[in-house]
């Protein structure tokens, strides 16, 4: 039994690796919003756990209708496997990032701890920053 | 300036489309209440006293239009309209064909009925919502921002003034959605348990 559980672990941090490396935070609510999405990703090369699987919140579609922009800061920590585990909101400029930033957090995955490291005991931090960049002109009438 | 809506894609055209019939529904449905009174009003038009709906076709032409159905919901609420009683039902009426006929883009005969209205009552801001719509349709940019104001002098929260003013921007001043992700640590940002 104890086996199969072992079996099975393995099967899924496999999959988790083997996953595209940045996705969007799937939310029916917001679909409107991830054509039109462009991302970027700073990552932080001293951290030992290299995310694996990164997703991006959608911009709230509400906050893109009245112009809100802002941030949302996330604090959690990475199990064994790579999961994230009790993620919660450290700062928001407005609550209405709160959500998304959650979402994508607890979707998004990171390297399986190898043998050779210590799980560490302190919560990681990421923020998620919303943006609305004004398109130039030749943009918007391509 | 070219055209904004080219670089939106297909699932964003959808939106707007969604985004138009939910305005639709938002202007029509304060009207169609006001052509709806309680049904335990009691109102008396002579020594006769009616319960329920005083104005029928308007009240029905503000449903079909609901429905979307303009051409008849359109012709309803002219009849209606023919036979309203004070000033209330009047604005709804004309609101509602000013509504209509922008649906069934005839925004010449749609601007003449919201002007009509806002003639009658200048503090009504559907009137101004719509005519700001008809003004976003025909790309007159200065006279809908004039507009948008003027309802939101009014009604600032309105829901169907939010997304007018939505459309107004995405149209006169694009934008893209951007997110960042900052992993990078920050001094005591990261938290010790």
């Amino acid at each position: 039994m104890r086996k199969s559980r072992n079996i099975s672990r393995l099967s899924l941090a496999v999959a988790t690796m083997l996953v595209a490396t940045f996705a969007n935070a799937e939310s029916p609510d917001n679909e409107a919003n991830v054509a039109d999405l462009r991302v970027s990703f700073l990552p932080d090369s001293t951290r030992d756990r290299k995310p694996v699987t990164t997703i991006f919140p959608n911009y709230p579609s509400i906050a893109r209708r009245d112009r809100i922009e802002g941030e949302a800061t996330v604090c959690f920590k990475i199990d064994i496997r790579g999961n994230v585990k009790r993620a919660s909101v450290k700062s928001y400029t407005h609550k209405i990032f709160k959500k998304p930033a959650l979402r994508a957090i607890r979707s998004s995955r990171f390297e399986p701890l190898q043998p050779d490291q210590v799980l560490g005991r302190t919560k990681v931090c990421r923020t998620y920053r919303f943006r609305l960049e004004p398109l130039l002109a030749e943009e918007a009438g391509k | 300036m070219g055209d904004p809506s080219a670089t939106q894609g297909p699932k964003c055209r959808t939106s707007r489309r969604l985004a138009g019939r939910l305005l639709l529904l938002t202007i029509l449905v304060g009207p169609m209440s006001a052509a709806e009174p309680q049904n335990n009003e009691r109102m008396e038009a002579g020594n006769k006293v009616v319960l329920g709906v005083r104005n029928q076709p308007l009240k029905t032409g503000a449903e079909l239009l609901l429905a979307g159905n303009y051409e008849e919901g359109v012709r309803m609420t002219h009849k209606g309209l023919a036979q309203a009683l004070g000033s209330r039902e009047e604005e709804a009426g004309l609101s509602n064909l000013c509504a209509g006929y922008l649906q069934l883009g005839k925004y010449d005969t749609a601007l003449q009925y919201c002007d009509m209205l806002l003639v009658r009552n200048d503090k009504h801001w559907r009137g101004y919502n719509n005519r700001a719509l008809i003004f976003i349709k025909t790309e007159q940019w200065d006279k809908a921002e004039a507009d948008l104001i003027k309802g939101e002098e009014i009604n600032a929260g309105a829901y169907t003034m939010k997304v007018a003013r939505s459309l107004y921007m995405d149209a006169v001043h694009p934008v893209a959605p951007e997110i960042e992700i900052d992993d990078r640590k920050t001094k005591n940002r990261d938290e010790k348990e």
